[in-house]
Parts: C-alpha cells; structure tokens; sequence
C-alpha cells in the first residue's frame, strides 16, 4: 500500500449451530515495524431466530435471504422488521458490502406492533451470476443497548454439494480475504481458511 | 637527455595524478527520485479504522461477513504480509 492509500480486509466468519455468544480476533502482519502483529476482533451472538423466549425488541422475517440465481431480476427483495418493543425504535445500516447489495433501511420511526421495510437489491449482476456469493448487512437500532442484527444474504445458482471431506461448512470458522485496493486494481492477498476453532 | 627527463617527470606527474583520482570514493548522488530504501527512516504505519466489530444478533448456521478497512498513514510504502485466523 502506497502512502496514504486504503485497503480493505473482509472477515467472514460461519455461526455455529448453537446458539451463544462469539468472539474472533484475526491477526494481521505487515512491515510496520510499530506494529508487526494487529488485530481486528469481530464478536455476537448467534441466535435461533424461532426462539422467542429471547427478550429481544425486533423480529425479522426473514432473519436470512436467500435468492437462487435467476430470481432477482432486477428486483427488490423486502426484509420485514416488526418492532415487539414498548418503545418507538429507528434503525440505521452500519455494515454493508456496497458492491453487492444496495441496502435501503426504512428512515422512519417504527411504532410499537409496527412494521416497516428494509429493501434490499442486489447490484452488478453479471459478473456475480455465475458464482453467486454469501454477504450479509448488519443494522443498529435506537435502543438503550444499541441493539445490532445481522442479516446474512446467500445468492446462489444451486445448492452447494458437500464432498466428504471437501468444502464442509465448519461452524466457527474465520476466512479472511483481502480484496485489496479499494480501486480494485487485481491485488488480493491470499484467502485463509480456518480449518478449527469452536466456540460453540 | 635532458628532454628524456623533462617527458618522463611530465608522465609521472599524469600517471600520479590518474592515481589519485582513482583513489578517491565515488560521490553520492546528492539527490534521488527514488523512494527511501531498505535503510531509510521512513516506514509505512498501519491504520485500523475501527478494529472492532459487532455483529450483534446473526442467525445460527449462517456467514456473515463485515469489512475492515486499513490505512497507510506511514512515510513509506506498507506491506500486508500475512493474515491469521484468531
């Protein structure tokens, strides 16, 4: 990286199949000789999304969207969030992968026993048709505890097939990737994927 | 034989002067264009804006993904060696 220039790191992390808290820290290297070793450290909560016992003050329907290659066409697919609270709540994107997905999350209030809209569209179509891919967005809300919802997005041709021993999905997992300058200009820096790690 | 003598010290004083000039280190460019080198002062410095995220509540079974956004804020170029799952 030329002075004063930014690059970007996707961390994609696989939620487990239990429903618990999770806390990751990927360790960067670089020849910043203040700093040889950094760390970035994601963290949440995985959770059943037909569990309500928990107290939580929205529900999302769907809490995942999946679109099989040949149903977008171009049009918006709608995320319908239901405010359980007692209290008014707004909400606001504060994690988005802007070269995929164009995210549209409803500016306006949301009452108590209402509902509104988050709108999302997929973007650049045709270089993604073929491969498909797996982002996610993540909202805050107005709450005391600035309550955070991540929505995962799967956009696939088909199903995927699991060979023994190939491409199993490990829960906990932490791939790292770097899709390099944000100018695109082909620099990536190997992807890693991490073959352990549970945290249940 | 007197001329001999005059050419000859006339050669010598050339061949010494030769020699000298040799002798000397070769100057150092005074100005470069090109950036510090390995030796240089200067280093690039790595910035993480906003190191930490939350995902908050994310369905079980799923992958979810956010983007860590680096700056170099150094003097030099920067280089990312390697990344390590935590």
């Amino acid at each position: 990286m030329a002075v004063g220039d930014s690059s970007e790191i996707e961390i994609i992390y696989t939620v487990s199949g239990r429903a618990g808290k999770f806390s990751k820290a990927p360790r960067l290297y670089t020849s910043d000789p203040s700093a040889a070793e950094s760390r970035v450290k994601i963290f949440g909560e995985g959770v059943d999304p037909n569990d309500s016992s928990k107290n939580q003050p929205i529900s999302i329907d769907p809490p995942e969207l999946k679109v099989t290659v040949g149903e977008e066409n171009g049009d918006k697919f709608k995320i319908n969030v239901k405010n359980i609270s007692e209290d008014n709540l707004s909400m606001k994107l504060v994690s988005t992968h802007p070269d995929f997905i164009d995210v549209d999350v409803p500016g306006k209030d949301i009452k108590p026993g209402k509902s509104r809209e988050i709108e999302v569209k997929f973007e650049n179509m045709e270089e993604r048709s073929e491969i498909g891919f797996r982002k996610s967005f993540t909202i805050e809300l107005s709450d005391s505890a600035k309550s955070r919802y991540t929505i995962p997005i799967t956009y696939e041709k088909e199903k995927p097939q699991v060979a023994s021993g190939q491409n199993r999905q490990i829960p906990g997992a932490t791939a790292v990737q770097s899709t390099g300058l944000r100018t695109n200009n082909g620099n990536s820096i190997k992807l890693i994927k991490a073959g352990t790690s549970n945290d249940g | 034989m007197k001329k001999h003598l005059i050419i000859f010290a006339i050669t010598a004083l050339f061949i010494l002067s030769g020699i000298a000039l040799a002798g000397t280190s070769p100057s150092r460019a005074t100005t470069s264009n090109k950036a510090p080198g390995p030796e240089s002062n200067y280093s690039g410095k790595m910035q993480i804006l906003e190191p930490d995220f939350d995902f908050g509540y994310t369905p079980m079974r799923t992958k979810v993904s956010h983007i860590f956004w680096l700056k170099n804020i150094g003097q030099d170029s920067l280089e990312i060696i390697n990344i390590k799952p935590g």
